[in-house]
């Protein structure tokens, strides 16, 4: 199926740092631990179900989830996946 | 990859739904008897919906056919709810000419026993041979790891010849991450005879981005299965009938977005409106919730009657014109049902008869929202009683905790609880036990026995300890009945693993109160009480029990606990001296226990330790080995460490000291008793402390031997005679070796008396030879001899050898040649197979050059007092070959006389 790439940039924050041996879970994301002790997972998501599924493996690790937000993307104009 | 698309071709497409008359459709549920509904009931999870949305996606099926075409593994359709998901899998396979199994999924398939037991049965639709090694696996009491089937079902799909196409509908209900593991497992081994497509309203969490990378992997996505513009008039003006003009149109699927639920809905609304501008408009404008906005349109639309209809059915998960009746109160369910079909009204037809429907998943949940909870309430009420009428019990159960109505809840749970365990779905019944208020379950003692049973079952021995005491005391308050049936089984287990006496009592008075239709608890009351005799040496009574629970589990057609009961058997018949018998019923099971193609079921690993444990005894021990390490490993693999007990280690153990590695034997001894010991399992603790004495008496290291024998000393039981008696047989071998023989002798002969009288036959062998070799020691040939015939007389009939074999302190050749007329055959095979290769004296080959076997011959009658001429005449030599032999064993031990030789002998365990 073609995949014309319409994928959002989203930046989700947990509370605590992300264990390295949980990193592969997230193979499409950018992992940052930051000083103030949370892990930003960042990059780019195809759409809803995607995303949802990423929430899904986020609750299944135990994990706190802090934030959940759309990163704006000056390169996007279709504003559909909102 | 041609080959694979050899038989996948387009079909002509179904027509149109057919329209049923409302007479048949009434006509048909008169008819339907309670078990007949059950089956149609769970079949509707097998039914490939209809494809009758009027527009056809050929853009999107091209995608569809390419991937399976291209032989990826994996068709992924993740889009969120009323995307059209289910319809253009439903399209798809209705163009198919390859098999297609479709399985449904909802919430309670999350039990991984219940996962497999479906995706099985789907695949039984496409042949019936298939899953049958890996349903025998389903009913265990304690479900192995769903790898381990999915390896069994894999192989079997292996051998199909065409490409099928599994379909596992509605994935996000999943949320149990066993199932993921397994299903990350079997994409992995998946067999390219299988294309899996799926459905979810979310990203299953499976490596996606691998397949992806592998080109393993087709997906539909949102933005796919979004309706172009195109798509959308064709849906409006061709399906529906709406006349829109194209301006029409491009509003609505811009403020649908493309939206398949939003545009159903938009287009049931207009069907009925005089206005369809002001419509648009006015929703174009709206910022409400799409789907909220439309729905109230559509409704505004239907007259009361219905929509009150459509509000208390959405309760339901599924239902059909008579249970519609019971909720609604409406007499003409039936009628109304064949009007939200013609209509398009969310109505999903479930199988082929219009019989069960559902709504489409999405609107039940709005429609639902608008209801009052007492109107809800009501609708429980009623749909739980209808399905308790219909005997539907496990549909029931979910109402009345909805209701909620704890009694009748647990009341229903009382009765669904066999069919579960039954079938290994314990996570379904503690599930349903964790549901229910906590007093609901902790003031009735049936339902705390079942908790205490799954939690037993499941490992977690600690927990279910705790329920059994708690049920206990419900029942040392006074005035309260003695214990109930099922209660009396788990705590009979219970002291059964704990090598507590009272498991015999318990179980009978648990076998007294249980009826027949509580064949689990019975089984397991069984159980014990047949152990409970075996370690009291009642083996005739013990194996009357086991036959008896061997007949009960092919009653319940339970191979567990068939086979369970067989290896108990076997085992008894092993220590009563019927080694024949023994062995033809294990045989006779790996040959009934075998699929369709011939090949043994996993199931049978459950009597591999008692075969590994006949083979051993026959001296076959590469069969035995075989055998042990296949029960080990299936032991591992599929069974928790509650339920084997340990005796395939115990044959490795002996097999490697049979084969001269003393210290390989020893280690797996103790590692297995560590094993046991951190998991409670103090039978399995015993049995191992008593081979290592054995082995180490054998060795001749005393001091380890009594370390081992003053253990097992404080764990001998006066109301446990086997204990006594196993002790007493060390504890003879122990003087032998001591210097003792008096006292070794005296506790034989009482030892013979006890098995004669016992009918133990093994033990009765183990104790005469015991007796030769002591006696042998002693001088007393003849009585030696006596004695060593009377144990292969024994024997003979029945194969048993391994233990007449040499071993160092030991060297049975000259005697076995004397008592050759008490059982030539034996006595020629033994002789045969004990070559140096299968029991050289291990402590022997730390000398610098290992004594030869006829030097250990002469040493032993050297150690035995013997002067050169007996030894000479004893081993058929002439005096200088003795001579010879003394000469060089004295070179070999580093020593110069016959009082240092034997002093070296003691020091080194080879006397």
């Amino acid at each position: 199926m073609d995949r014309s790439d319409l994928s959002q940039q989203y930046e989700i924050r947990v509370k605590g740092h992300l264990d390295e041996r949980l990193f592969h879970r997230f193979e499409d994301l950018t992992i940052t631990l930051t000083p103030a002790g949370e892990t930003i997972l960042a990059g780019p998501v195809i759409d809803q179900a995607a995303l949802y599924g990423l929430l899904n493996r986020i609750r299944d690790l135990g994990l706190e989830l802090l934030l959940v937000q759309r990163q704006p993307d000056e390169n996007k104009k279709d504003e559909r996946d909102v | 990859m041609p080959l694979l698309c050899r038989k996948i071709t387009r079909l002509a497409r179904p027509a149109h739904c057919p329209v049923f008359r409302a007479s048949l459709v009434r006509r048909r549920f008169a008819t339907y008897h309670t078990l007949q509904m059950r089956e149609y009931y769970l079949a509707t999870k097998f039914h490939i919906p209809p494809w009758r949305d009027g527009v056809a996606r050929p853009r999107l099926l091209a995608g569809l056919d390419e991937g399976l075409q291209n032989g990826r593994k994996l068709t992924l359709v993740s889009a969120p709810a009323g995307y059209g998901k289910t319809t253009l899998l439903a399209e798809w396979v209705h163009s198919l000419d390859a098999p297609v199994a479709w399985l449904s999924l909802d919430e309670a398939d999350n039990d991984p026993a219940r996962f497999l037991a479906y995706w099985l049965a789907a695949c039984r639709r496409l042949d019936e041979s298939l899953g049958q090694s890996a349903q025998s696996l389903l009913g265990m009491p304690q479900i192995p790891p769903p790898a381990a089937i999915f390896d069994q079902l894999i192989n079997d799909l292996a051998s199909l010849e065409d490409t099928a196409v599994l379909i596992l509908d509605d994935y996000h209900v999943i949320t149990n991450p066993v199932i993921h593991e397994a299903m990350e497992y079997f994409l992995d081994h998946q067999p390219r005879q299988i294309h899996l497509a799926i459905t979810s309203r979310t990203d299953p969490p499976f490596s996606l981005a691998r397949m992806r990378v592998r080109g393993q992997l087709t997906e539909v996505r949102a933005q796919h299965l979004r309706f172009t513009l195109n798509e959308a008039r064709l849906f409006c003006n061709q399906a529906m009938h709406l006349n829109l003009t194209p301006d029409d149109v491009a509003a609505l699927e811009a403020r649908t977005e493309g939206w398949a639920a939003g545009l159903q809905l938009a287009a049931l609304a207009l069907q009925n409106l005089p206005d369809r501008r002001d419509f648009l408009a006015e929703f174009s404008g709206s910022h409400r919730y799409v789907i909220d906005y439309l729905l109230d349109e559509v409704l505004k639309g239907q007259p009361p009657e219905i929509r009150d209809f459509l509000r208390e059915t959405a309760v339901l998960q599924r239902f059909n014109a008579e249970l519609c009746q019971a909720v609604a109160g409406t007499q003409n369910a039936a009628d109304i049902l064949l009007h939200l079909e013609r209509a398009n009204l969310f109505l999903v037809p479930l199988d082929e008869r219009r019989g069960w429907y559902r709504y489409h998943h999405l609107f039940a949940d709005v429609l639902r929202a608008g209801l009052p909870a007492e109107t809800e309430r009501k609708v429980h009420r009623q749909a739980a009683r209808w399905y308790t009428d219909q005997d539907l019990l496990a549909e029931a159960l979910p109402h009345w905790l909805a209701v909620p109505d704890a009694y009748q809840a647990a009341q229903l749970l009382d009765r669904l609880a066999a069919d579960w365990l039954k079938n290994g779905e314990l996570q379904t019944l503690l599930g349903w036990l964790e549901k229910l208020p906590e007093t609901a379950v902790n003031t009735n003692p049936d339902l705390i026995s079942y908790k205490a049973l799954c939690l037993l079952l499941t490992g977690q021995l600690d927990h279910a300890a705790q329920y059994a005491q708690l049920a206990q005391q419900l029942f040392e308050q006074p005035g309260a009945d003695a214990g109930p049936g099922r209660l009396l089984a788990i705590q009979a287990w219970f002291a059964m693993t704990a090598g507590q006496p009272q498991a015999g009592a318990l179980a009978q008075g648990s076998l007294e109160k249980l009826d027949d239709s509580d064949s689990f608890f019975q089984a397991i009351a069984l159980i014990a009480l047949g152990s409970d005799y075996a370690w009291k040496t009642n083996l005739p009574a013990s194996s009357q029990v086991f036959r008896q629970t061997y007949q009960l589990g092919q009653r319940m057609n339970h191979p567990f606990i068939t086979l369970g009961a067989l290896a108990n058997l076997a085992f008894n018949l092993l220590e009563m001296g019927k080694l024949r018998e023994a062995d033809a019923l294990c045989r006779a099971a790996l040959a009934e226990y075998v699929d369709q193609r011939g090949r043994p079921l996993p199931i049978l690993g459950i009597v591999y330790s008692s075969l590994a444990a006949i083979c051993y005894e026959q001296g076959r021990f590469d069969e035995a080995q075989d055998f042990a390490r296949r029960g080990i490993t299936l032991s591992q693999r599929l069974f928790s460490s509650v339920i084997l007990g340990g005796d395939s280690e115990i044959v490795l153990a002996r097999i490697a000291f049979q084969r001269g590695s003393p210290e390989e034997a020893l280690t797996i001894l103790a590692e297995t008793a560590a094993a046991a010991r951190q998991r409670h399992v103090m039978m399995v603790v015993y049995k191992t402390a008593v081979v290592q004495a054995e082995i180490h008496l054998m060795l001749g290291s005393l001091a380890e031997a009594k370390l081992h024998l003053d253990e097992l000393e404080a764990q001998a039981q006066a109301s446990l005679p086997k204990t006594r008696q196993i002790f007493a047989h060390l504890s003879a071998r122990y003087w032998a070796a001591a210097g003792q023989p008096e006292k070794a002798l005296q506790i034989l002969a009482d030892l013979v008396a006890a098995a004669q009288v016992e009918q133990c036959g093994r033990r009765l062998m183990g104790a005469y030879v015991a007796q030769a070799l002591i006696q042998q020691r002693q001088g007393d040939q003849l009585q030696a001899q006596q004695s060593l015939a009377e144990a292969l007389r024994l024997a003979a009939p029945e194969g048993y050898v391994t233990l007449f074999y040499p071993h160092p302190g030991w060297q049975t050749r000259p005697l076995l040649q004397a008592c050759h007329s008490a059982a030539p055959e034996l006595v020629h095979q033994i002789l045969a197979q004990a070559t140096p290769a299968d029991g050289p004296a291990p402590p022997n080959a730390l000398l610098p050059e290992p004594l030869t076997e006829q030097e250990l011959n002469v040493l032993a009658l050297i150690v035995d007092g013997r002067s050169n001429q007996d030894i000479a005449d004893e081993l058929v030599i002439s005096l200088g070959t003795a001579k010879w032999h003394v000469h060089n064993l004295y070179q070999k031990l580093d020593v110069r006389s016959r009082g240092q030789a034997i002093a070296k002998a003691h020091e080194l365990g080879l006397a």
